[in-house]
């Protein structure tokens, strides 16, 4: 048997659904490590309430919103985990109390003392006044165990299975090693969240409440057009003047204008952008200020950060093109119609032209991701409503659904960009399969 | 005179990043007091007792600018343009939006995105040449092993990454027995019937699944989710995106190599793979590694930079480059703000970049 019958099943029909179970894979560890921050925080905005004035109904509503958010789901179909683990060990909420009994089970105590011990005390603090019981509270949040037998003795009054789950926890325990396999089914999260992503349910904004695909395509116009007509420029540009640079080598102009070239390439876009509004804007330079409100946003906004873009991209694609032409002025073909005695113009744009352009291709379908994430930097800084403001703001605000769809998309278009790519190119030159073999 | 112009930004640099507390420190560098001389920029770097510079000292040698990183203006100066005067001096280069000094923050910048760069480079070189150099030199069929070998491999490695997830072993243990573990792999003898790992075809496929990922996004993302910062989480996030680059690299430049007679020679006198990676084939792909590393810190630090710029990355009482230049993002009519970080951080750009080239050209001449 060989292993490279795995590899012939993962690559031919799995390609794109590799690159999209990474991609989600990722999206899920970073959501899930998300969650971990704040669960406390409601995102609705509508029950902001002042933290600890009942400690009770505090945790109460804490474990609702962690419901409502599908944090009392298990991550995924099956859970492999130490045999003291009680079965249903993701219901525990709040993430902070289930980070300390994770830890208490990490100690060797059994599951079941736990759940009995949580029980009981939450129990009890329902029924006591709100100072007794944000202490009593608080004791769910330890996670030493000897620290939790201490706090366990000064519990006034103990009811009776408390007593002998506090007997119990004040004993010594030795860690379990020993795994079980738990089975989850389908009521997952893992399985819910892509089940939902892909039946068009992409959920609502926690900021706003607004639906993710309404801000989404209320955002895309704006990075669609800037992207679009930065790419157009950028193309229009860099191909002239790179074949310009390729022929004419030794001119001083063309010497300089490289080395300018290669200046603004090195230099990162968010400082030129950052310089271009600090000196080229209205009480100095020419240009509007940055919009305000996005109801103020006119075209003449839009003149800077296209200048911005072309000027950092331009030095790249126009070397890269200066390079590709050089490489194809040098071979045979191009020498013998020139000493046919054609016109290097007619040389140019009928034969060594259109074969240099063809690696052209392959960057514009690395551009196609761009062209809807946007330019972060660009966006950010001239406050353009585009993708790249939205998912900026989204992080910001730990906007988690509109974060991982965005994600998702672009990381689907960088895919469809990447494949459409190569099949152009090998429909435009089919000596490319040869070489490949 | 270009190799003299990069060896003096070196020094430059290096001058900068080490001896940061001597040029910019709110303590006198050596001050006597009660007729004895102390050293008052040493005390960061650990090797003085005292806590505070008394007031009644006479002060011997003063840095170059009276003011730390994080030395808030006495007087408040939020914001304030160059060469503007204060009672402790001058701040040549302004001060930021908390009046802090923002020639002391370039200077300890300085050391953080050579540290950042470096560190980020040194693991994404070190997971990428693990792997590109072992798909180069072993193909898809060249590593043969019986089938008890990656069984067993197999089940130590779910075995370690279940202890490691519930914290029944530690992070050191976990890592040193999962060396042992490619060492048992490596060692176990091939026997009659045997499986080949087609491990080439699988890094590429890792690569390209890397590549598919919206690098800058989910760094971004990734980044919101640390509450933590310091400089090696930081250096592995950028690490763990910039493995690819490496592996691709290395594996394109060795497996030219890797089939050739040579090396095919060398293996069928049983000399061991481990010798003829290390004393054969390193030395063949030397230069564009090192070429590429350069290229790559420049990249590391630029993506410090913008991560900081956005207002992620390491905290706000960190002064790195892009940090100084965050706050331009909310006052962009401070030009100092702008300029002189972002001159740094070009020119650093530029620096690592030619020195890059100048590898290439070096290694040109070598093997000419």
């Amino acid at each position: 048997m060989n292993l490279r019958a795995l590899n012939k099943w993962l690559s031919v029909p799995g390609s794109l659904l590799l690159s999209l179970l990474f991609i989600a894979w990722i999206a899920f560890f970073i959501q899930n490590r998300s969650s971990q921050l704040a669960d406390e925080v409601d995102f609705s905005g509508a029950s902001a309430l002042p933290m600890h004035q009942n400690p009770w109904e505090d945790r109460q509503r804490i474990i609702r919103n962690g419901k409502k958010k599908d944090l009392d789901l298990p991550l995924f179909y099956f859970s492999l985990r130490p045999n003291n683990y009680p079965a249903d060990y993701h219901e525990i909420l709040p993430l902070r109390e289930r980070n300390a009994a994770r830890s208490l089970l990490e100690e060797g105590v059994p599951g079941k003392h736990i759940l009995s011990l949580r029980n009981e005390i939450s129990r009890i603090a329902a029924s006591v006044p709100q100072e007794k019981a944000n202490r009593y509270l608080k004791i769910l949040e330890l996670d030493k165990r000897k620290d939790l037998c201490i706090a366990l003795q000064l519990v006034e009054s103990p009811t009776k299975p408390l007593q002998n789950t506090i007997a119990v926890l004040c004993q010594e325990y030795s860690t379990s090693y020993w795994p079980n396999l738990y089975w989850h089914g389908l009521h997952n999260r893992w399985h819910l969240q892509w089940k939902s992503f892909f039946t068009g349910h992409w959920g609502h904004s926690r900021v706003d409440g607004q639906a993710v695909n309404r801000k989404i395509s209320a955002a895309l116009p704006y990075t669609l057009m800037i992207n679009g007509a930065s790419l157009f420029l950028l193309f229009l540009t860099a191909i002239p003047i790179g074949s310009w640079w390729a022929l004419r080598p030794d001119a001083f102009a063309v010497r300089m204008s490289r080395q300018l070239a290669y200046l603004f390439y090195v230099a990162p876009l968010f400082w030129l952008a950052a310089l271009a509004i600090a000196f080229l804007t209205q009480p100095q330079g020419i240009f509007p200020l940055p919009a305000g409100a996005s109801s103020d946003l006119g075209v003449k906004h839009f003149a800077l950060p296209l200048l911005c873009i072309w000027i950092s991209g331009f030095g790249y694609l126009a070397r890269l093109f200066e390079d590709t032409l050089k490489a194809e002025w040098n071979k045979p073909y191009i020498t013998f119609s020139r000493h046919r005695g054609l016109s290097t113009q007619k040389v140019l744009l009928r034969y060594a032209l259109p074969n240099a352009l063809l690696p052209m291709i392959t960057l514009v379908g690395a551009a196609l991701p761009a062209l809807i994430s946007g330019s972060l930097v660009i966006e950010v800084l001239f406050n353009i409503p585009g993708m790249g403001r939205l998912i900026w703001w989204s992080l910001i605000a730990q906007d988690w659904p509109v974060v991982i769809i965005t994600i998702l998309l672009i990381g689907i278009f960088a895919w469809l960009g990447r494949w459409g790519a190569d099949q152009l190119s090998l429909y435009l030159d089919p000596r490319i399969q040869w070489s490949e073999k | 005179m270009k190799k003299f112009i990069l060896y003096s930004i070196a020094t430059f640099l290096l001058l900068l990043a080490v001896g940061a507390e001597f040029i910019a420190n709110d303590d006198p560098i050596l001050y006597e007091f009660n007729d004895q001389w102390h050293c008052g920029a040493c005390k960061e770097w650990g090797s003085s007792t005292e806590h505070q510079t008394p007031g009644e000292a006479r002060e011997i040698i003063n840095p170059i600018v009276s003011f730390g990183a994080n030395t808030l203006s006495p007087e408040g100066l939020y914001l304030q343009p160059p060469m503007t005067e204060e009672g402790q001096g001058v701040h040549w280069l302004g001060t930021d939006s908390q009046s802090r000094d923002v020639f002391a923050g370039l200077v300890y910048g300085t050391r953080y995105a050579l540290l950042i760069g470096a560190i980020s480079v040194l693991f994404a070189l070190g997971v990428g040449f693990f792997l590109g150099a072992s798909a180069a030199y072993y193909g898809n069929k060249r590593l043969r092993r019986p089938p008890a070998a990656w069984l067993s491999g197999m089940l130590l490695l779910v075995i370690l990454i279940y202890l490691y997830f519930f914290h029944l072993l530690s992070l050191p243990l976990i890592l040193v027995s999962v060396g042992l573990l490619l060492l048992l792999i490596y060692f176990w003898p091939a026997g009659r019937h045997n499986w080949s790992l087609p491990i080439d075809q699988w890094v590429t496929k890792g690569i390209e699944l890397f590549d598919s990922l919206p690098a800058l996004f989910v760094l971004l993302a990734w980044s919101a989710t640390i509450d933590s910062w310091n400089i090696w989480n930081l250096s592995l996030l950028i690490a763990f995106f910039r493995w690819p680059t490496f592996a691709r690299l290395i594996r394109a430049e060795m497996s030219r190599w890797a089939n050739s007679s040579w090396i095919q020679s060398l293996r069928d006198l049983k000399m061991s793979d481990l010798w003829i990676i290390r004393t054969q084939l390193i030395n063949l792909i030397l230069v564009p590694i090192s070429v590429h590393a350069a290229f790559s810190i420049a990249g590391a630090v630029s993506i410090e930079a913008t991560l900081s710029f956005l207002g992620f990355g390491l905290g706000a009482e960190v002064q790195s480059w892009g940090r100084l230049l965050s706050d331009a993002r909310q006052f962009f009519q401070a030009w100092w703000l702008v300029v002189f970080p972002g001159l740094l951080l070009v020119l650093f750009l530029w620096w690592t970049n030619q020195c890059a080239q100048q590898l290439q050209k070096l290694g040109e001449k070598s093997t000419r």
